[in-house]
């Protein structure tokens, strides 16, 4: 196992390479130990380069990682190979040590103080799974504001039509009335007033029916 | 081994030039969180502390309390107590419990400013050691 260590602000990333064995553990382990004596209890782990590592070191390493929380700390895998991840997953119960692609985005979680995600403290299938079904939900939540906005869409340009339609037949009627009034202005005497008013509202009343009756019910 | 202040050290370090105003130390301290910071010249000298403390007295100093007196320049302790990058953790521990401080600058041999030990840093260094060490 070849070990090395560099610090960013106050993260300390341990660059990890080769097989980390029970012998090879206590190497990683005193280093640990001397970082968190110190104070520096904010600690990358990075085992891109790790083939093999052995359970007790996992599983010591994760008590570790709970003694760096007690002082809001972490210790944070990265790298880790799909069948390593898989590994750690299994002999790491739900919530400790977190587990994260690559050691960037350890060091942009560890120095944000970003609290893990649900995710990373679920096995790998699991979480795999459990994203994809939040991406599927997201997906139908957004079809489902799709097709509302559709049908709002379709609703308002019907109403549009209707009343272009009634806007045309209130202004032909206007028109219609207008002639009328025009023609019957003269209402020669006052005796066949009545009889020329009567006229107009028969005259009037032909024109309007058809209209009333289109209009839509209710109004 | 017996740690020393280089081993546990903060080297992310806030800093203010004699020059700043204290409107901009007011922002520092309060959005970093922290009870004071350094002050240092352009070569990263240390030349004293400016700390909540300093503010507050600067402020009910002022004849002008309007904002006019965010655009001065700020008073700051110039007599500090530093440890080198050598000073071991006892002695640190001494330094904090008879002096009181509230933080501790760090200095390389040429006097520059290269870390910082707070009360805060002190605790974890305690709690660990203890912990580890049961």
């Amino acid at each position: 196992m070849k070990l090395k260590m560099n610090q960013q602000k106050d993260v300390c990333t341990l660059n990890i390479a080769g097989s980390v064995d029970a012998k090879s553990y206590t190497v990683l382990r005193a280093g640990l130990t001397q970082l968190l004596k110190t104070g520096k209890n904010r600690i990358i782990i990075d085992m891109a380069e790790v083939d093999a590592i052995d359970p007790t070191a996992i599983k010591d390493m994760c008590q570790l990682d709970s003694l760096a929380r007690e002082l809001a700390g972490q210790i944070v895998l990265s790298g880790l190979s799909p069948i390593l991840r898989k590994h750690v997953s299994t002999l790491n119960p739900p919530p400790t040590i977190q587990i994260l692609a690559h050691s960037d985005e350890a060091l942009r979680v560890i120095l944000s103080g970003q609290k893990p995600a649900a995710e990373a403290m679920l096995p790998a299938d699991i979480a795999t799974e459990l994203k994809s079904l939040r991406l599927r939900v997201r997906e139908v939540d957004e079809l489902r504001r799709r097709v509302l906005e559709v049908e709002n869409q379709t609703d308002s340009s019907k109403m549009r039509e209707e009343n272009a339609l009634l806007k045309g037949q209130v202004e032909k009627l206007e028109g219609h009335v207008m002639n009328l009034l025009l023609a019957n202005r003269d209402a020669g005497s006052v005796i066949d007033w009545k009889e020329r008013y009567k006229l107009l509202e028969d005259q009037i009343a032909d024109l309007v029916g058809p209209v009333a009756g289109s209009a839509p019910a209710g109004k | 081994m017996e740690p020393t202040a280089r081993d546990i050290m903060s080297t992310d370090l806030l800093t203010v030039e004699a020059t700043t105003s204290l409107e901009d130390v007011v922002k520092l301290i309060v959005s970093e969180r922290v009870t004071g910071v350094p002050v240092v010249d352009s070569e990263g000298h240390m030349v004293g502390v400016c700390s909540d403390y300093d503010v507050i007295r600067q402020f009910s100093k002022s004849k002008r309390k309007e904002g006019e007196i965010f655009r001065n320049q700020i008073h700051y302790s110039k007599k500090v107590e530093t440890v080198s990058t050598e000073t071991l953790l006892s002695e640190i521990a001494e330094k904090f419990v008879t002096m009181k401080y509230r933080r501790l600058p760090v200095l390389d041999q040429e006097g520059r400013l290269v870390g910082i030990i707070t009360r805060r840093d002190m605790m974890k260094v305690l709690f660990y050691q203890a912990k580890l060490n049961q």
